[in-house]
């Protein structure tokens, strides 16, 4: 027991040789080419990161400015579109009274003309009337009246009659 | 007359005859060891370089005596010198039997740690020499394994105790702590290994070694007037008389702990590793001796972790040291 529990000087003063030996060769000829390769690999990761992350961000800031711009452009075609629809149904509305305008004069032109073919008809058909009344009464007679008093007599006779 | 004679002859016959009897015995029980005192001895440290059953006399002794060296190339080329003899495996002066005034000898734990050491050299060059290959590409083998364990060692050992520079300055050394306990508590696990951080003069060094980077680290980071301001442990001045010799003894308690947990720790498990061994020779059953070699295997992994542990353990508290040390005195307003 008492050889373990006893401090051996030698043994002591070789470890603290052993270890400053071990210590300062390695931190001497080993550690800095690892530090270095450590070093620059985080670095470069964290370079890449950074990257990452910038590019990111304007891709981002692309992504809205788009974004942006799509919504402008939809915006405007939606009002485009609206003008047009305003201005068809504008136009519809226009061609349609013009339409109904134009239908209603061709009535009334129809109207017209047929009012005026009817009249005309009316005293064709009078004076037609009057005739054959002054012939048939000639030769019902057989008298040769004057013809001008009596085709005025016809005529009034003609006239009293109602207009239809 | 003749018969008085006859009887102090046969007397004195007989004395020689007992005392020589009395030697052969003593000679007979050194010789056979206990077991026990072969245990403690396996575990203790020898002048001579053994491994396993395997003993080699090729280690040197230099002995310190009277004012002057001595160097020997082996034991026994120091024995034939004449000028000291080996008793009871210590070396003693031929003339009085008296241990010389210091022996530096290269001894069997010097040894093993030579042999950590060319290990971790040469584990640490491959690596070094495949860092300067690779440069920004991703490590590979040996230069990963110990990459990770530096990286292990700077973020979670070093830099969340020691702020700054200090930390940086500082990495090197709590690296080639940890690397060194780690393999020297490692090739202790190796069938016949011995376990140099089994031995209090290793982990003392260690201990005495970390007592001066603290102090020193100390005083260079925050000055030798801030140092002194530490010994009051942030108490009042008039707390002093009270302070100052408990702060002062803390500053030896801390290696003398780290000194004693660790040389504990690796004994400890030997030391079951050994007992259950010895079972089995003082039974020479095989119903002891199948669960005993489960007892056994089961303590090896624990002691595997343990090495790790106790490295880790021992790094950890240095490093936390220092920052105490170094981190009082940024502390002190808070008091």
């Amino acid at each position: 027991m008492q050889d373990i529990m006893n401090v051996n000087p030698g043994l002591l003063f070789w470890s603290v040789i052993n270890f400053s030996i071990l210590l300062f060769i390695l931190s001497k000829f080993a550690f800095p080419a690892m530090k270095k390769s450590l070093q620059s690999r985080e670095e470069g990761i964290q370079n890449a990161i950074d990257e990452a992350n910038a590019l990111n961000e304007k891709a981002q800031i692309l992504l809205a400015e788009s974004q942006q711009k799509l919504d402008n452009t939809q915006k405007e075609v939606s009002k485009i579109l609206t003008s047009a629809r305003n201005l068809a149904e504008q136009n519809i509305q226009k061609a349609n009274e013009e339409a109904e305008m134009s239908k209603q004069q061709k009535i009334e032109e129809a109207k017209r003309e047929i009012e005026r073919s009817k009249n005309d008809a009316i005293s064709e058909l009078r004076n037609e009337v009057a005739d054959l009344v002054v012939t048939a009464t000639e030769k019902i007679l057989e008298i040769k009246l004057d013809k001008d008093s009596h085709l005025k007599l016809a005529k009034d006779q003609i006239e009293k009659l109602p207009k239809n | 007359m003749s018969a008085i004679e006859n009887t102090e002859t046969l007397k004195h016959e007989l004395t020689t005859e007992v005392d020589s009897l009395k030697h052969e015995m003593e000679e007979t029980v050194h010789k056979e060891a206990s077991p026990v005192t072969q245990i403690l001895n396996d575990l203790g440290d020898h002048e001579e370089f053994s491994y396993g059953i395997w003993h080699a006399d090729i280690l040197p002794v230099i002995l310190y005596d009277k004012g002057q060296f001595h160097f020997y190339g082996n034991r026994s080329s120091m024995e034939d010198s004449g000028d000291y003899v080996m008793v009871h495996h210590h070396i003693v002066r031929a003339s009085n039997h008296e241990a010389p005034d210091l022996n530096l000898s290269i001894t069997n734990m010097v040894a093993f740690q030579w042999m950590a050491m060319i290990l971790l050299l040469v584990l640490f060059f491959t690596a070094s020499k495949k860092a300067k290959k690779s440069g920004e590409k991703a490590p590979s083998g040996i230069h990963n394994l110990l990459e990770s364990i530096v990286v292990f060692i700077r973020d979670d050992v070093v830099q969340p105790n020691i702020a700054g520079n200090a930390g940086v300055r500082l990495l090197p050394y709590f690296l080639v702590l940890f690397m060194f306990i780690l393999v020297l508590n490692l090739i202790g696990l190796l069938p016949g290994g011995h376990t140099a951080t089994g031995t209090i003069g290793v982990t003392a060094a260690l201990a005495i070694t970390a007592f001066f980077v603290i102090n020193y680290t100390a005083i260079k980071e925050s000055g030798i007037k801030a140092w002194f301001h530490h010994l009051l442990g942030g108490a009042p001045w008039w707390l002093g008389i009270l302070m100052i010799p408990i702060e002062i003894a803390s500053m030896f308690i801390k290696p003398f702990s780290l000194t004693i947990r660790l040389f504990a720790n690796m004994v400890a498990g030997h030391t079951v590793l050994f007992s259950l061994m010895g079972l089995l020779f003082l039974f020479q059953s095989y119903f002891v001796a199948v669960p005993i070699v489960g007892f056994a295997t089961f303590i090896n992994l624990l002691e595997l972790l343990v090495a790790f542990l106790q490295a880790y353990i021992f790094t950890m508290l240095t490093a936390i040291f220092v920052g105490l040390a170094i981190g009082e005195h940024s502390h002190e307003h808070a008091h």
